[in-house]
This record gives C-alpha cells, structure tokens and sequence, in this order.
C-alpha cells in the first residue's frame, strides 16, 4: 500500500481533497439518478401482478440497501477510531449518520407505501420491518448520545460502542426474510442465483443503487468537511482558511 | 388535439394505474429528503 495515502488521514490534508471530490459524485449521483428514472419510468414494462405500483421498488430497495451499507461502514470507521484512537475516523462515522437515517428514512417510508397496496396494509410488525425500523433508531440514538457529549474524543468512543453493538442489527435484517416467517418477500437480487425479474428492471435497480452510492459519498463529504472546520475551528490552518476564504 | 393526446398521456402516466398516491408519495418525500439534506450541507 502506497504510504502517501495515509496522508489523507489528517483531517486538515483531507479537507481540501473532500472539497475537489464532491462535485465529482455529485454529478456522478445526477447522471446516474436521471438514467436510472428513466429506466424505471419510461422503459421498465409494467409488472403483470402488481401493475404501476411496483415502480416503487426502483426506490425502495436502492434505499434500503443503502440503510445497510452505510450503518456497516459507519460502525467500521467508529471501531477503526477506537481501536487505533484516529481523529478523521470518528469525524467519517458522524458524517454517515444523517445520511443512513434518511436512507432508512426512505426505505421504512416507500415500503409503507408499496405494502398498502400490494398486502393492504402500510405496516405490519414482522421481522424485516421492525429491525429495519430499530437501524433507524440505532442511528438516531448514535446522532444524539455523540451529539450530547461536549468533548469529541469521548463522544467518539461512546458513539463507536453504540455503533459497534448495534452492527449485529444488520445481518438480522437481511436474513430476517429467511429466518422468520415473514411478510415481506425474500431476496430479489442475489449473488448465487440468476435474478427473479426483468433485465430492464434490474437494470433500473442498479442504476438507482449507483446513484444512491454517488449522492451518500458526496453528502458525506460535504458533512466531513463540515465537521473538520467545527472541531478543528482553534487550529491555525482553519482560522487562516477563514482569513482566504 | 395533438395536446389532448398528449396531456391524456400525462394523465395516464401520473396516475400510475390508479397506485398515483403509493408511487408518487414514495418518491415524492424521498426527494423532498434529499433536497432537505443538500441545503442543509449547503449552509
């Protein structure tokens, strides 16, 4: 591994090259956003049991894998700062949550509204939906107990035990389709098996996911650099960027 | 009309088969999300 890009590690060698990325995933996330509505809308053929109604699950299961991936990344960059006690780590951590809440957000909110009218009702407690529901907790109890400890290396390390023992949602939700008896149906898109649907709509799929990848990395970027400025706001490259800037 | 066959299509296509309210609704407040987030980033 090349040494130099541990430089990065350094919130104030991090910020700027935070800065020069954004634009990049966020024109990534527009492009493949644009490209993946338009799949879902105009070119994916109207499912034969379920009508329109299944368009929604161009958004639904792009946002819920993102729900997943995002809280497995988070718990890993907080684990990564307790284990090895580097600053940026926790920063990362913190700048995924909002991101992950609403990607949860999106996910509990769409299946609402895809379940009503496909097993007419907006919610049912069964396993995938309350553990999905009890990750959005996991990462609305992560934002407030960090945000309600003054001194950031201590919010990072309860924030980081929090975000590690809440890890063992994740494989609950997943499998929870396959453990229990579920309403929600198991697994469209698997790695050993052909996929159950359409081309076109598992390409609308994919490209949606993309762009949910794009958008999360820009946004938590940007949060990044956020974060950097207000906890580095006494060092002397911050208060000389305020004098430039 | 060439505009009544063309806003009948507009209808159609936002009624979504009579799942309007579901499909819109989703990615309605899914957007309205997205935009919250980027102006808070933003400021």
């Amino acid at each position: 591994m090349n040494l130099e890009l541990f430089r990065f590690a350094a919130p104030q060698a991090f910020f700027p090259l935070a800065g020069k990325l954004i634009p990049w995933f966020s024109a990534a996330a527009g492009l493949l956003a644009l490209a993946g509505l338009y799949v879902a809308f105009l070119v994916a053929p109207t499912d034969a049991t379920q009508g329109e109604a299944y368009r929604i699950i161009f958004l639904h299961v792009p946002a819920a894998w993102m729900s997943m991936f995002i809280y497995l990344v988070m718990a890993g960059w907080a684990g990564f700062g307790l284990a090895f006690n580097t600053r940026l780590s926790g920063m990362m951590a913190s700048a995924l949550a909002p991101t992950g809440a609403m990607f949860t957000f999106i996910a509990l909110w769409s299946g609402a509204l895809w379940g009503k009218p496909t097993w007419g009702t907006y919610w049912v407690w069964d396993a995938r939906l309350t553990s999905e529901l009890i990750l959005l907790f996991l990462y609305l109890g992560f934002i407030a107990l960090k945000g309600a400890i003054p001194d950031p290396a201590r919010a990072d390390r309860a924030g980081a035990i929090l975000a590690l023992v809440g890890v063992v949602n994740v494989p609950i939700i997943y499998f929870s389709v396959q453990w229990w008896n579920t309403l929600h149906q198991g697994a469209s898109v698997s790695m050993t098996r052909a996929p159950s649907m359409a081309a076109t709509m598992l390409l609308g799929m994919l490209l949606m996911a993309l762009a949910a990848w794009m958008y999360s990395i820009a946004a938590s970027l940007a949060r990044l650099r956020k974060i950097i400025l207000q906890r580095e706001q006494d060092a002397e490259w911050v208060r000389m960027q305020r004098v430039t800037a | 009309m060439g505009a009544n066959a063309k806003s009948d299509g507009m209808n159609e296509f936002l009624a979504m088969g009579g799942y309007g309210w579901y499909v819109w609704g989703s990615y309605g407040i899914a957007a309205l999300c997205i935009v919250l987030e980027i102006v808070a980033l933003r400021n």
